[in-house]
């Protein structure tokens, strides 16, 4: 069984892209993968608590961890106070980190 | 004991994020001691292009030196020198049919021409790879 690392980089109020990683998220960890999120460029503005993304309640139901890149919480003004509970902000090292370990990835 | 990743991008300079983000991925995985392949396909081939060049802002008057301009050639050209002190390897490779459609044939030393080939070729000896699709 491949574990997953999914990359979004659009913002989920923009684009419907983020909802369907999210999707494919949850369908790969339900199928019992280990399934990472990872949340950079614009996607990150979903990591912010007072955003409404219904996704992030069902990722983390099903256990999908969920990141986003530090750096781009930054550049937005997002402040770790601002990141959703549930969201671990990291840097761009744990892409690399994901890979080594053999995880499929997919850039969104 | 980091082995070799590959990435492939696609997208031009200056367009988007994902260019930036692309490179950091690289120099990260340069510092943690992977070698690493990239395959530049479509607009991409554009990056490590010679003939860029910084210009002055004349609306906010601004010289070449002051606007300091990025240019992507020279962040390549700096990961290509990283991986050689390193001792590692940065191959990079242009994809020689997206070259000649946009006749991007002049790109900095330490750039190679070459074919989808390469790239599935780089992709089999790698220890993972990433596709970095256009936006």
């Amino acid at each position: 069984m491949s574990d997953y690392l999914i990359i979004a980089t659009r913002d989920p109020l923009s684009s419907g892209n983020a909802d369907w990683g999210a999707d494919l998220a949850t369908t790969l960890k339900q199928s019992g993968a280990e399934v990472c999120l990872f949340l950079a460029e614009n996607a990150a503005f979903a990591a912010r608590a007072r955003i409404v993304w219904t996704a992030r309640d069902r990722l983390a139901a099903a256990g999908v961890e969920l990141v986003a890149d530090r750096f781009a919480l930054e550049e937005r003004g997002i402040a770790d106070d601002e990141v959703a509970q549930g969201v671990r902000a990291s840097d761009l090292g744990t892409v690399v980190d994901m890979l080594e370990q053999g995880r499929k990835a997919i850039w969104l | 004991m980091p082995g070799t990743l590959t990435f492939a991008l696609m997208d031009p300079p200056y367009e988007c994020a994902r260019t930036t983000t692309a490179l950091r991925l690289i120099e990260i995985a340069l510092d943690r001691g992977f070698n690493v392949g990239v395959f530049a396909y479509e607009g991409a081939v554009y990056l490590p292009f010679a003939q860029q060049q910084a210009h002055p802002n004349a609306v906010h008057g601004r010289t070449v030196e002051e606007e300091d301009h990025p240019l992507p050639r020279l962040w390549i050209a700096a990961l290509i020198d990283k991986a050689r002190a390193a001792g590692l390897t940065l191959d990079w490779v242009n994809c020689g049919l997206c070259v000649d459609e946009r006749g991007a044939h002049d790109a900095i030393e330490g750039v190679r021409r070459g074919s989808p080939a390469d790239f599935w070729a780089m992709a089999s000896a790698s220890d993972n790879v990433l596709v970095i699709p256009t936006s």
